[in-house]
């Protein structure tokens, strides 16, 4: 009778004393993998002071979910330019094909993975959202510097 | 016939094809880079090689090596395949490979063909082609770079278009496709170039970075413009138009088209468009309610209809309504108004085909089979340039002869052998004086004129005082150059005779028809494909609403107003009795209205203020009017002085049907949902109706067609069930495919009048012609603002000599003064413009060149004066 409990107990009592292996989250954050498919980035072309993307729709034609809206234009020196650039991560899968797509290597996949929104619209992510870069959670302390606020209250 | 062996096919193919057409006949593919059925063969890129046995296996290109009997052609082996793959190598090496932001990405035949042949690596290195992309020519982008040197824009602006911009410069590797002295782009603007230029060298400005070929969704439709009726592609992308795509299947244009076409369709996305109904309350024009403009429209005809009965209404349409809705306007008209007086710009022009020419049109395809061209009172390559391309490649390709007569040195004038100038306004002498040149001489057609024609000694008789010495006289000709003139159109086998028609082009064109109809049926140009007159009504349904009877003495068919039975049949279908005598003509309405006999005036989508003669006029009668309410797209001059203003939809915005001049009935397809609250002309009608109390059935235009095939015996095989993009050729126009058959129609001649030769006036020493330029049609063109950057304002083009008389120079403001107004415009010195006359575009607001025009005249005559610092 008293034997199963101490049994049952032991096993407590040896959890008890081992290190966690839960997160106290969201105190703590999880940093996700180098190869993490988080919601996506568009990179800026430091050398020619403008986005990385030619606006060519390349992902927005493979995209599975049809979720990738892009409009070109023409900026002053006659190139084309992404003067639209939307991800619906309502729609997102997440499967990456986007980054696979692009001849220029514009777009990336990052570590990004709370994205819940209170809004669908906010859930749309415009060109200048996807230009930052998600300002990954590093631990307790850091992880208020996510931009979900800040994107809550329409900025 | 040619019998050979394709691939181990036995292919029999007409004499003189070429291999890659005999294969593409068998269904064979070969690929081509340089090769357009259009052009001439031109064997520049090598992408097309094939083998012949009998040419101990060396490569032939197959676009340009002719299918002899007994060949045997291979299109692939090793071998080929090894030769296009370095062709492509070659290509690539300096290609700068800008896919992902070139417009012509995913159509480009250069990106199909490296992927087909899989080249992906290249042997050999050299630097990226770094030349200057030109960014200045309007409409046209040129990146040389990108340039594969097919020679197909060269080939295409010089054998289709007629204006040879392009030219390759320089050798060898810095070969290059030029404009000269590498100057932007200053030509008709077609787009012919860019749309044929197999890779992203020549791309058009409107779509640049607008789309990818392949996000746009095509809906095919016809173009708005003029009446050659080009089917037309419109891209869309997002709810817009991007670009605007000839259609290769359509039989009218064969995939040309011209500025207007292609890059006139910005007027449907303006932002001007009118989107709400305004009634005019206290003065002023206020948005109102689809409800209270129904309202306001059905008591101010009801009130005008019982106070001074139903011929006091009166309407005029634009000859750019659909057939559907040029029969529902009639029908408003005459069923529910009761009254006859409706007409379009018909009134004033393009009478001609309803009345005075009695011979069915030509098809457009069979001009290239024309070995004559009388080119007369038509500046076709500017009104009807597709039409224009198919005088050059007849006159360039397959040697026709040309005879032009036109007062200006029209651009065909320069492929013409024979050119006339004539004294503007002279045409019918001109005609009357080349017939009585073919009677005298016993060049007609006797074998014709005994079989297929009644009236010969009637004819003969009116012509006998048309002697050279006469017409010389009356027109300027010398008497030797219209002898000439006649001897060459006589010898013809098969001649076309083209006119136009429309607000451009002032004069009678009843009588002028019947003169060249005489002109045709003399030398037997009838009856037969490639021979008779083109009469080219000025916009996209001129002739459809004709035929639709949105005229006042016709009912849909056309059927005479005036044959009790024809009016019969009509009262029986639309439950309504219809007055015997026919209505009054747009002139006859706008002086009832000016005397104040027509209080009411409904104008649907036509704009007399801006494109009828005599302006003044014109305000000052439609000022009287009790009641005038105005359809329209925009709030043209016309409507800001309507009572009510209904936002109508535009081209690309309804379903329908036009018929072109060659009496084919294309179809549109609704390619934008309706801007604003706007609604089709069609359904206004039928609302309009009902707020009169009366039904005019069903505004689909499917179902409106069908009504239209049950009543006009022309339209009775026309069905949109069964309209392709093909479109439909009217049954009568499809007469002439019998030609000489026994008991085919007798033609009749008929007697022409004499006319006074112009007196010269002190006062007005210049002679005035109105008309289109290459760049606009009518006045809506004038909303579209690529089209405007290349032709913005009404110039005054003045013939070099009488600019220097009167000290003016290019670009000088002048004052143009007649009898019924003035204005003041620069001038433009142009060596084309005939002496004595000078010329003003009449699309513009301003300055407006219908007010100088009179309407009792058939010419104006205006005196130009220089402006000078102090005058002004
Ligand atoms: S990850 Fe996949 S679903 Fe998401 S945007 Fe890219 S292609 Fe579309
Ligand atoms: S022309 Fe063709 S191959 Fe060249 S950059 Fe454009 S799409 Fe690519
Ligand atoms: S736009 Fe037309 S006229 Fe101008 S260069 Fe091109 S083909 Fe020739
Ligand atoms: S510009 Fe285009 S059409 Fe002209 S030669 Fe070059 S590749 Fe051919
Ligand atoms: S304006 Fe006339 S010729 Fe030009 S594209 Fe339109 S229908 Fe064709
Ligand atoms: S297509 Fe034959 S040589 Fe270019």
């Amino acid at each position: 009778m008293l034997w199963p409990l101490l049994k049952g107990l032991s096993v407590t009592l040896k959890y008890f004393f081992t290190r966690p292996v839960t997160m106290k989250y969201p105190e703590q954050r999880w940093e996700a993998g180098p190869r993490w498919r988080g919601r996506q980035q568009l990179l800026w072309d430091e050398e020619r002071g403008r986005e990385k993307c030619v606006a060519c729709c390349l992902c927005a034609t493979v995209c599975p979910a049809q979720c990738i809206r892009v409009e070109g234009a023409e900026n002053e020196r006659h190139e084309k330019y992404p003067a639209v650039y939307e991800i619906d991560l309502n729609r997102c899968i997440f499967c990456g094909f986007c980054v696979e797509a692009c001849p220029v290597s514009a777009i990336i996949m990052t570590g990004a993975y709370e994205l819940a929104e209170y809004t669908r619209d906010g859930s749309i992510y415009g060109k200048e959202e996807l230009l930052q870069e998600p300002q990954l959670p590093k631990g307790a302390e850091r992880s208020t510097t996510f931009s979900l606020e800040s994107r809550l209250s329409g900025k | 016939m040619i019998r050979l062996t394709i691939d181990n096919k036995e292919v029999v193919t007409e004499d003189g094809a070429t291999i890659l057409e005999a294969a593409a006949r068998a269904g064979i593919r070969i690929p081509t880079l340089c090769y357009h059925e259009k052009l001439q063969p031109f064997g520049a890129c090598r992408i097309c090689v094939v083998e012949v046995e009998q040419m101990k296996g060396r490569l032939t290109p197959s676009c340009s090596t002719p299918a002899t009997e007994g060949m045997v052609v291979r299109t692939s082996s090793e071998q080929i395949i090894k030769a296009r793959k370095t062709v492509l190598e070659l290509l690539l090496i300096q290609h700068p490979l800008d896919c992902p932001w070139c417009d012509k990405g995913g159509e480009c035949q250069l990106q199909n063909l490296t992927y087909e042949y899989g080249v992906s690596r290249n042997r050999f290195k050299d630097k990226k082609s770094d030349h200057p992309v030109d960014y200045l020519s309007p409409l046209v982008e040129r990146n040389t770079n990108r340039c594969v040197l097919c020679g197909m824009c060269v080939r295409v602006c010089d054998e289709v278009v007629g204006a040879s911009e392009w030219s390759m410069v320089n050798r060898g590797i810095s070969t290059k496709i030029a404009t000269d002295f590498d100057r932007p782009l200053n030509c008709e603007f077609c787009g012919e170039c860019e749309n044929i230029c197999p890779v992203g060298a020549l791309t058009n400005r409107m779509f640049k970075f607008k789309a990818r070929a392949w996000e746009v969704e095509n809906v095919s439709t016809v173009c708005s413009f003029c009446s050659t009726g080009c089917a037309i592609k419109l891209s869309l992308k997002d709810g817009r138009i991007v670009r605007a795509l000839g259609e290769e299947e359509g039989a009218a244009n064969q995939g040309s088209l011209c500025i207007k076409g292609r890059f006139g369709y910005e007027y449907v996305m303006s932002g001007e468009r009118i989107s709400r109904p305004l009634v005019r309350k206290n003065g002023t024009l206020t948005p109102a309610t689809w409800e209270e403009a129904l309202q306001a429209v059905a008591e101010g005809l009801k009130a005008v209809k019982e106070q001074a009965g139903p011929g006091a209404v009166a309407g005029l349409c634009s000859a750019r309504l659909t057939n559907e809705e040029a029969y529902l306007f009639q029908k408003l008209l005459r069923a529910v108004i009761g009254t006859n007086n409706v007409d379009n710009s018909g009134g004033y022009a393009h009478r001609g085909y309803s009345s005075g020419l009695s011979l069915p049109p030509l098809e457009f395809k069979d001009l290239q089979s024309c070995d004559r061209f009388l080119v007369i009172r038509s500046n076709v390559s500017e009104t009807h340039p597709v039409v224009g391309y198919r005088v050059n490649v007849a006159v360039k390709q397959k040697g026709a002869q040309l005879i032009v007569a036109d007062p200006r040195r029209i651009k065909l004038a320069r492929f013409a052998q024979t050119y006339l100038a004539h004294k503007p306004g002279t045409e019918i002498a001109l005609l009357n004086g080349l017939a009585h040149t073919i009677l005298t001489e016993g060049l007609e057609n006797r074998e014709f004129v005994a079989a297929r024609t009644e009236g010969i000694e009637e004819l003969k008789k009116s012509l006998v005082q048309f002697t050279p010495s006469f017409v010389e006289q009356a027109t300027g000709i010398a008497g030797k150059d219209l002898v000439e003139a006649a001897r060459r159109f006589a010898s013809g086998t098969r001649a076309a005779i083209i006119i136009s028609a429309g607000m451009g082009f002032p004069g009678d064109d009843a009588a002028l028809a019947r003169c060249a109809a005489n002109l045709a049926l003399i030398t037997g140009n009838a009856g037969k494909p490639g021979a008779g007159v083109l009469f080219l009504g000025e916009k996209s349904n001129s002739h459809g609403s004709v035929d639709m009877g949105a005229v006042p003495d016709l009912l849909p068919g056309p059927q005479e107003l005036a044959k009790d039975p024809v009016r019969q049949a009509f009262a029986k279908a639309w439950g309504a009795a219809i007055a015997a005598e026919p209505g009054l003509t747009c002139e006859q309405i706008i002086a009832g209205a000016e005397q104040g006999s027509i209080k009411a005036l409904y104008c649907a989508g036509e704009n007399p203020l801006q494109a009828y003669p005599d302006t003044k006029k014109t305000k000052t009668a439609f000022g009287k009017l009790q009641f005038l309410v105005v359809q329209e797209l925009f709030l043209t001059p016309t409507a800001q002085m309507a009572h009510v203003v209904l936002p109508a939809a535009s081209f690309a915005e309804k379903d329908g049907t036009y018929t072109n001049a060659e009496g084919r009935v294309q179809r549109l397809h609704q390619a934008l949902p309706p801007c604003g609250e706007t609604k089709t002309d069609a359904e206004i009608f039928c609302r309009v109706a009902k707020a009169l109390g009366k039904d005019l059935g069903s505004w689909n235009p499917a179902a409106v067609m069908a009504e239209i095939a049950s009543l006009a015996p022309r339209y009775h095989a026309v069905s949109y069930a069964t309209l392709t993009v093909k479109g439909h050729l009217l049954s009568d126009a499809a007469d002439r495919e019998a030609p000489g058959a026994e008991g085919a129609a007798r033609f009749s001649l008929l007697p022409v009048d004499v006319i006074a030769p112009e007196a010269p006036s002190a006062e007005f020493p210049f002679t005035l012609l109105i008309g289109s330029t290459l760049f606009h049609c009518g006045t809506l063109s004038t909303r579209s603002s690529a089209i405007c950057s290349v032709y913005p304002q009404a110039r005054l083009e003045i013939n070099p000599g009488d600019a220097r008389a009167l000290d003016i120079r290019d670009n000088d403001t002048v004052q143009v003064s007649s009898a019924t107004g003035a204005l003041t415009i620069t001038a433009k010195i142009i060596a084309r413009q005939s002496p004595g006359a000078v010329f003003i575009p009449y699309h513009f607001l301003s300055p407006a060149a219908q007010e100088l025009a009179s309407a009792a005249q058939l010419q104006t005559r205006v005196k130009i004066e220089k402006r000078t610092e102090t005058s002004l």
